[in-house]
């Protein structure tokens, strides 16, 4: 808003030569008082409002000349021409351009800024001063001082003192020269400020920069061959990038800091990537962690630097697990197994969370998968691995170990679920670890419960709920079988019936456990007797379901009273059956207790071996010596047996059932084994059935594609088998080939 | 006292007056960033008379810890627009008109953002609804307009006025 003062007395010479006086004290002698400060603005002021022509009213804009005060303007600018002239001139002649022209400037915008005061609110000077300044001045001597500048911070560089305020100044004299506009112009953007900057400084600045860089990262690799040499160029270069940085930030405008950064990083690191790469696994084979991590975190700064440090970083790993799993053999203790696998990945774990950030977490899962699945013990037998660990859990889950509720077994269970993820065949865990869970607690060899849960609950936390269903439903099992035991017991004292012996059961669910009925046999009735009476009472409350006994399973305790001592013989069932028949006689022939019991005679030549081995009974009429060299042999069919009435042992309770379980051990593994290869077979068929069904139509490799990867939970599935499964599908009529292609459709 | 100074008006008398309130003259403020603060000089307001300095330090008295404002803001030229003059300001400039007169050049010459435009939006209120005849009178304007000029324009605006 300009308001108009009828007042002719301010006539455009008398308020120059006021104006004028003041630009001298401000330009020249460099002072002003506040007083003549407000009276230089009054001057402009009535100045400008009196003018009273309406061509001249204009407001300034669209760049016109023709606005209020115009031949003041006018004045002004020819005033600072002809200052800045004068600078230049004065400038020619100093030796230290670049000292001169920062104070110089430093003087210049100052009064400039005075004079913009004095003039605010009518005109802005500000920009005005500065066009000038360049056009008259600067312009003449950017080449020069952009050179010099160059030269005082490259004598930085090389460690000399500079006065680095003078080159702050003088470089953001720059950026202050590009955001001048003319009167009436718009503001530009901010960006678009820059050019002057940017074209007389920067480019140029970048250029030298890496000049310097590039000769003196060669240089120095030059003179320090060798890792050793590596390792302190890693330290220079982060110093040097450092310095930069801070340099940076100290003379430049921010815009420009990251692309000079990324011009010093290129010339610094990128240029020598080689060179680092292929000291990466020297470096990492001695754990030096402060180069590695140094390391690490230059090649981060350049583009797809670290592209190539992660896959060294992956092959290490890779050949460091082969080679220590092929030092274990081929047939290895399951705790030497897994704590030789821990030892790697817990080694690289460790790197990789305080050198490279956890940043090569993926490439260590990579890697350690490839080790631990695909490693020499393995090739033998591709079951080994899981195996091994799931053994493993179960030399630690035993009432043999001491130490089960240590927060160091606990510590040990975390860690093998660690090599538990990385496992391919998880299936084969799971069968492995439910038979030996099952054995665990039928004859409730766990050593704690709340260990049994933990793992339950691991197993669970990384593999989901139906990985773990059928081992909740045993653990379920064992649990409710303990109260039904206990109200049986309570039924049978309200009732007044006395079974003549202690007396529990274990009611396992068909199809969770991994047990099948292996023999049938007569049991003797004082056991018989039990079952029956247990058989009545269960079926009274669960008429539906049907009850089988697992004979093979179940275990009693009995006690022989011979004439020296008595004893406790902790026994299978079978076993108390066959001893029992020694109540009543003094021998028997092998033919004979199979023919009483019901049971194999093939089988019961086994039974009858561990017997003898125990000395329990003698081959022959008694009083025979017990042969104990002949122990090894099968006993034949016809041969007779007495028992031993000489019977001595130094324990008073003798586990006898024990050797009949190792030996068959190696069969129940086989059989394990074909097991699961069933079972893979039938989770390829229902995985190809679910794709197809939701597909409809797919071609061959998106198949086997989607299928290996519906099962990669479980198991690594071959591409042969997946093309068998397909065969039978295509046989059960479940999907059909398209006629010359390799294109499944399904048949609904 | 530590922040006073003394304004000398244009009748040559002397006002002291707190630094803190002055400064809602962008020239005076300008002027102290530019050259420093100094408190033994006087300044001399060689535009404004000595009664009317003396309203506009009452009313930068009364408004001196007001936030500053910000012309550039849309908000602020927005509400402007649409703000009515506060109850102390309207009864403030409750004067004649010629001391209104003097108070808009003096808020301009110091550049008072807010004073200026409280006093001119109080003029335009006194424009609002009224004719060209009564507008006259109130500012005590001649109409400077001939006879044919006056047809001229009516019928030009014909079709704004009647109905």
């Amino acid at each position: 808003m300009r308001l108009q003062r009828m007042d002719s007395s301010h006539t455009l010479e008398r308020t120059w030569t006021e104006v004028h006086d003041g630009l001298n004290n401000v330009f020249y002698d460099r002072g002003m008082g506040h007083k003549r400060y407000i009276e230089l603005y009054t001057h402009v002021y009535n100045y400008c409002t009196a003018v009273n022509k309406p061509a001249m009213r204009k407001p300034p804009m669209n760049g016109s000349m023709e606005f209020v005060g115009y031949p003041l303007y006018q004045l002004v600018r020819e005033y600072l021409e002809e200052y800045v002239k004068g600078e230049n001139q004065k400038a020619r002649k100093q030796i230290d351009l670049l000292e001169f022209y920062a104070v110089s400037w430093s003087n210049y915008s100052l009064s400039a800024k005075v004079l913009n005061g004095i003039t605010d609110d009518v005109f802005v000077v500000t920009d005005l001063a500065v066009k000038i300044w360049n056009e008259y001045f600067f312009r003449n001597v950017s080449g020069r001082l952009t050179t010099l500048l160059i030269e005082q911070i490259q004598e930085e560089r090389k460690g000399n003192q500079i006065n680095s305020s003078l080159v702050k100044s003088v470089i953001d004299s720059y950026i202050t020269l590009g955001s001048a506009v003319s009167v009436g112009e718009a503001k530009p953007p901010p960006e678009k400020t820059l050019f002057i900057y940017e074209n007389e400084f920067v480019n140029q600045y970048i250029e030298e920069t890496v000049r310097f860089y590039k000769v003196e990262s060669r240089l120095f690799l030059d003179n320090n061959p060798g890792i050793n040499g590596l390792k302190e160029f890693l330290k220079k270069a982060e110093l040097r990038l450092d310095e930069e940085q801070l340099r940076s930030e100290r003379y430049l405008h921010f815009s420009s800091t990251k692309k000079v950064m990324k011009e010093c990083e290129q010339a610094i690191i990128g240029d020598h990537r080689d060179v680092l790469v292929s000291s990466f696994a020297p470096l990492l084979d001695n754990s030096q962690t402060s180069d590695l991590a140094r390391m690490y975190r230059l090649a981060k700064r350049v583009d797809q630097g670290l592209t190539p440090i992660r896959s060294k970083f992956e092959d290490f790993i890779v050949a460091c697990g082969m080679s220590i799993m092929e030092s274990v053999g081929t047939n290895p203790e399951p705790k030497t197994f897994v704590s030789r696998i821990l030892h790697i990945y817990e080694r690289f774990s460790r790197i990789n969370q305080i050198c490279f950030d956890n940043e090569f977490k993926e490439a260590l899962d990579r890697a350690s998968t490839k080790f631990i699945n695909k490693n020499k013990a393995c090739e033998e037998k591709p079951t080994l691995c899981p195996e091994l660990v799931a053994k493993y859990c179960d030399s630690l889950l035993k009432r043999s170990n001491k130490s089960i509720d240590d927060p160091a077994t606990e510590e040990k269970f975390n860690q093998i679920m660690i090599v538990f993820k990385y496992i391919e065949d998880k299936d084969v865990f799971e069968t492995h670890y439910s038979r030996m869970f099952a054995n665990r607690l039928i004859k409730g060899t766990s050593g704690s419960d709340d260990a049994e849960e933990s793992i339950l609950q691991k197993l669970n936390d990384i593999c989901g709920f139906e990985y773990t269903a059928k081992l909740n439903r045993m653990w379920q099992d064992i649990n409710t079988s303990k109260g039904t035991t206990e109200k049986f017991k309570m039924a049978m004292q309200e009732e007044n019936i006395d079974l003549g012996i202690d007396f529990s059961v274990k009611l396992l669910s068909t199809g969770s456990w991994p047990l099948t009925k292996a023999f049938s046999m007569e049991l003797p009735r004082v056991l018989s007797n039990s079952l029956q009476t247990f058989k009545e009472h269960y079926d009274k409350k669960n008429p539906r379901r049907v009850l089988t006994w697992l004979c093979s399973q179940s275990k009693g305790e009995i006690t022989a009273n011979y004439a020296s001592k008595n004893y406790v013989l902790v026994a299978s069932t079978i076993q108390m059956a066959v001893l029992l028949l020694f109540n009543h006689e003094n021998q028997l022939t092998v033919a004979e207790i199979s023919k009483r019991l019901a049971v194999d005679a093939t089988l019961m030549q086994q039974v009858v071996l561990v017997l003898l081995k125990h000395q329990l009974l003698c081959l022959g009429p008694y009083p025979s010596q017990p042969e104990t060299e002949g122990c090894e042999k099968l006993p034949g069919k016809d041969d007779l047996l007495s028992y031993n009435k000489d019977f001595f042992n130094k324990r008073t309770k003798i586990t006898i059932n024990v050797t009949y379980k190792i030996e068959s051990g190696n069969q129940e593994e086989t059989v394990t084994n074909k097991n699961i290869e069933a079972d893979r077979k039938l989770l390829i068929q229902a995985a190809i059935v679910r794709i197809m069904k939701t597909r409809r139509q797919v071609n061959h490799q998106t198949l086997m594609a989607e299928t290996t990867a519906h099962l990669s939970g479980r198991f690594k599935a071959s591409v042969q088998k997946i093309k068998a499964c397909v065969e039978t599908l295509i046989e059960k009529e479940y999907i059909e080939r398209v006629d010359g292609k390799d294109i499944y459709t399904y048949v609904a | 006292m530590p922040g006073l100074v003394t304004l000398v008006s244009q009748d040559n008398q002397k006002i002291e007056v707190e630094l803190n309130v002055i400064r809602q003259s962008k020239v005076i403020s300008g002027m102290l960033q530019d050259l420093g603060e100094d408190e033994d000089t006087e300044y001399p307001i060689p535009n404004v008379s000595h009664a009317i300095l003396k309203k506009i330090i009452e009313w930068c008295e009364e408004h001196k810890d007001d936030a500053p404002i910000d012309d550039e803001d849309p908000n602020y030229q927005e509400k402007k627009r649409t703000q009515e003059v506060p109850r102390w300001d309207a009864e403030f400039l409750k004067v004649d008109q010629g001391t209104l007169f003097e108070i808009i050049l003096a808020a301009n010459y110091l550049d008072i953002g807010r004073l200026l435009d409280f006093a001119c939006m109080t003029v335009a209120d006194q424009i609002r609804g009224k004719t060209p005849e009564e507008i006259r009178k109130h500012f005590n304007i001649k109409n400077d307009f001939t006879e044919e000029e006056m047809e001229q324009i009516k019928k030009e605006n014909e079709w704004c006025e009647g109905n």
